[in-house]
């Protein structure tokens, strides 16, 4: 068979995914070893190693990287100076680059002499700002968030089980608060599409609120790791008869490397349990895609929503502080919980549950963690919080983040594999292995139990984590949905990525490659528009895609950022919140450094940017509202 | 955004671990080498020496031009210079430091329009002299670039991540906001759509 030279084969695309996977460990073979892929992607990979910069080019800017260093500790000259200087100092900066930061240097002269010889043409935001940064009144500090539900009283029904939290010594006195950038990232040009301009115009199209004189900080509690007990316990009292499972992967590492997350299965739902967090799912009712979301349709009205959250959640022994319910993202059947310290939100959720359009819980995820005061703080004022963050000036202060406006989240289809029928499964099978004793291992895949003789998959996968092909008949029993094993392949991840469009014809349903072959398109859903342009995601039989997922392209894609040089931004929310900075992704030491255990009080702004070409994003900053003692 | 926020965490649990106390995949050392390159000139130097090629290479494969290659790693490292302190850790040193380059190489293209027309990159091809001993590196980039101008700029971008950049599909999959299965999708589109381009582009030559 001749091999089409137009594309990779699936071996190198395998060999690359093992260079690039081996990588991670960094230990990616080098160019004429064994596993250093073939092909194209093993020439690119050569022509990047051979590929050096000048050292002339190299000398210099190291030079120039040093005396900036030293012109920045000097301290001299304002930020912007220095990066202006620093851009004229460039010799790489072409000159028409230099022309444009010359010309744009006489037009900001030429802009200030009109703008303060004819003020009277710029109904400018300064002027908004003048009006409305009076002092503060004494109102309400807290501005509910939108849109929410008044405050609830905390229930007074059951009791979860009890979290160990390890004591922390109460300091005396304050301690010094981190700053926002350690904490979250910089100023300006933080998270968001681009780099955000620094002096971005700001207005205010709402009243700053009043500041109380003091407030609180607070310390995030660590918990002492989840223990096989308690997590049986939390399982019980959730309403499960289950199976204690942990992750295959774990099973290898010593608890006192890492610590145990126990999932308890009990039919088709499932419960991940770590010491400060817990995470359910129903299978049945909200099927795992992924992780894909897309905003449903026929979801029950949103008061009849919040009232089966709460009462799902109390009901089983949490949502037991004053919490404020927040519907923003209800279109996809979220149902989210702000916990209140001292009637002030914790910008954080406290607890989610998704609701499906029976109005039945599907998922739902809490936070066991927990406070404790560590003193009071005199508050910065809404005001000079506000004059800070319209400085327009990179601080330490100040975290600003930006995000399109318009839904991120492509629209998908989920296969549902009808009982009796015989399935063929692509993808990474989820592994758990018993956490006691008297339990097999549990395989799960595409929301369907494996069942059947396992032993030489589990064999396969104690030493692979690859995708497999999986293949049997589709069984329901006790309202568990199962695949009855009947065979398994190891599977090319790559090779399960098809990009196309869907094609109705009368001869069934199909997906067109770019290179005009077709696959037939099984159980298609009546929805999928025809001619839709899709990524799908699962594996050939035959001349068959037997897919699991399908997805419209992001409207996003290939997208350049929006271009922010003449945008500007709204703020219509100023309140005062707890900051509880993220410990998903930091290293095991900065879990435990307060920097980035406290919940900083700040100022919330937030709005809308609108550029000049239309596009609508969202604008967020945080202003520390404390100083430290 | 929303994707990470929904509830479906049963795959997550299996790769990853929601407290913070698992082992990080972030080398210490280059967090220790951020944390000391904030004040310290000979820190910031061994961090510049460490990732010049890496940086220099991501330029020089899309934009094809040594001169706009330098300009635009100067200008990253500048911005890493003056907002080195604001690295916290959370991600690796190098998806830091490539999300600087992006945003650089976006805010370039903006200004400069240099994406070319499907023809218009076609016809560009002969214009680009035939190898010189000397040169035939810097050609032979030239041709990759010019042909990645061809593809979806999200397939480029990834596939120079990884394949120039030097960063793993995680740390790929940070600087452009993505999945790791997305970036790994991308990588693969982005190869069979280059392969493909190269092919036609060798004939017509």
């Amino acid at each position: 068979m001749d091999q089409d030279k137009s594309r990779p084969t699936a071996k190198e695309l395998t060999e690359l995914t093992a260079f690039l996977s081996a990588r991670e460990q960094q230990a990616q073979p080098l160019p004429g070893e064994p596993g250093f892929p073939t092909g194209l992607a093993g020439e690119l990979l050569m022509l990047a190693e051979s590929t050096q910069p000048d050292p002339a080019f190299a000398t210099r800017l190291e030079l120039q990287l040093r005396q900036a260093v030293k012109a920045g500790s000097k301290g001299s000259r304002p930020g912007w100076w220095c990066a202006l200087w620093q851009s004229f100092s460039i010799p790489e900066r072409n000159t028409a680059m230099k022309r444009l930061i010359a010309f744009a240097l006489v037009g900001i002269v030429l802009f200030a002499l009109i703008y303060i010889s004819i003020p009277s043409l710029f109904p400018s935001p300064t002027q908004t700002q003048l009006v409305l940064a009076t002092p503060p009144t004494s109102t309400s500090v807290s501005t509910p968030l939108s849109p929410l539900t008044p405050t609830v009283a905390p229930p007074t029904s059951q009791s979860p089980v009890a979290i160990n939290f390890i004591p922390q010594p109460v300091p005396n006195q304050p301690p010094s608060l981190p700053s926002l950038v350690n904490a979250l990232g910089s100023g300006y040009g933080g998270s968001g599409l681009g780099n955000l301009p620094e002096g971005m115009p700001l207005s205010l199209a709402t009243e700053l609120p009043a500041s109380p004189a003091e407030v609180t900080a607070y310390y995030r509690l660590e918990n002492t790791p989840l223990t096989l007990e308690e997590a049986s316990q939390i399982a019980s009292q959730w309403g499960l008869n289950a199976q204690l499972y942990i992750p295959a992967w774990m099973a290898s590492i010593t608890p006192d490397q890492i610590e145990r997350s126990y999932i308890a299965v009990d039919g088709m739902q499932n419960l991940s349990m770590w010491n400060s967090e817990l995470s359910y799912n129903d299978l049945v009712k909200s099927p795992v895609y992924s992780g894909h979301q897309y905003p449903q349709t026929g979801l029950p009205p949103s008061e009849q929503a919040v009232s089966t959250a709460t009462q799902y959640l109390t009901e089983r022994g949490y949502l037991n502080y004053p919490y404020q319910v927040d519907l923003s993202q209800y279109n996809y059947g979220l149902v989210n919980f702000y916990r209140l310290q001292e009637n002030l939100p914790i910008n954080y959720h406290a607890a989610s549950v998704k609701i499906d359009p029976q109005g039945q819980v599907g998922t739902a995820w809490v936070s066991r963690e927990d406070y404790q005061a560590v003193g009071s703080y005199p508050v910065v004022s809404a005001s000079q919080a506000w004059d800070l963050l319209n400085a327009g000036q990179p601080s330490d202060e100040i975290s600003i983040s930006y995000y399109t406006a318009q839904d991120g989240n492509p629209q998908y289809w989920g296969r549902v594999y009808p009982a009796s029928q015989i399935a063929h499964l692509f993808g990474a099978p989820t592994y758990l292995l018993p956490a006691g004793p008297e339990a097999s291992p549990y395989l799960q895949m595409n929301n369907l139990v494996l069942t059947g003789d396992l032993s030489g998959l589990m064999e396969y996968l104690q030493s692979n984590q690859g995708y497999i092909h999986a293949w049997g008949e589709v069984q329901e029993v006790n309202g568990t949905r199962h695949l009855q094993l009947a065979g398994w392949e190891p599977f090319d991840e790559f090779s399960g990525y098809l990009d196309g469009s869907v094609r109705r014809t009368p001869d069934g349903d199909f997906l067109e490659l770019n290179d005009g072959s077709r696959l037939r398109l099984p159980d298609l859903p009546e929805d999928v528009p025809a001619d839709i342009p899709l990524y799908a995601q699962g594996g050939r039989v035959d001349n068959t895609l037997e897919w699991f997922i399908l997805q419209v392209h992001p409207a996003d894609e290939g997208q350049m950022p929006p271009d922010l040089s003449q945008a500007q931004a709204v703020i219509d929310k100023v309140e005062l919140v707890y900051l509880a900075p993220g410990l998903n992704n930091v290293s095991p030491d900065m879990t435990l450094d307060p920097a980035y255990r406290m919940l900083v009080p700040v100022w919330s702004f937030t709005g809308r940017i609108t550029n000049t070409g239309g596009e609508d994003m969202v604008f967020r900053a945080y202003v520390q509202a404390v100083t430290n003692p | 955004m929303l994707k990470l926020t929904t509830l479906s965490l049963f795959l997550f649990m299996v790769s990853s671990h929601p407290n913070g106390k698992a082992a990080s995949n972030l080398p210490m050392h280059d967090l220790e080498l951020a944390q000391r390159a904030a004040g310290d000139p000979d820190a910031f130097t061994d961090l510049y020496h460490r990732y010049l090629p890496r940086i220099y290479r991501y330029h020089l494969a899309r934009t094809g031009h040594v001169q706009e290659a330098e300009d635009l790693t100067a200008q990253t490292f500048l911005t890493a210079l003056e907002s080195i302190r604001s690295f916290r850790g959370q991600g690796s040193l190098s998806s830091w430091l490539f999300g600087i380059a992006s945003h650089k190489l976006a805010d370039h293209y903006r200004h400069s329009r240099t994406e070319l027309p499907l023809e218009e990159a076609e016809q560009l091809h002969s214009s680009i002299p035939q190898p010189e001993e000397a040169a035939l590196q810097r050609l032979e980039i030239a041709r990759v670039a010019m042909v990645l101008h061809l593809i979806s700029p999200e397939r480029a971008e990834a596939l120079v991540l990884c394949l120039f950049g030097g960063l793993s599909m995680a740390e790929a999959a940070q600087v452009v906001g993505k999945s790791e299965a997305a970036v790994k999708m991308l990588v693969h589109r982005g190869l069979c759509d280059l392969q493909e381009r190269l092919t036609v582009n060798l004939e017509v030559a």
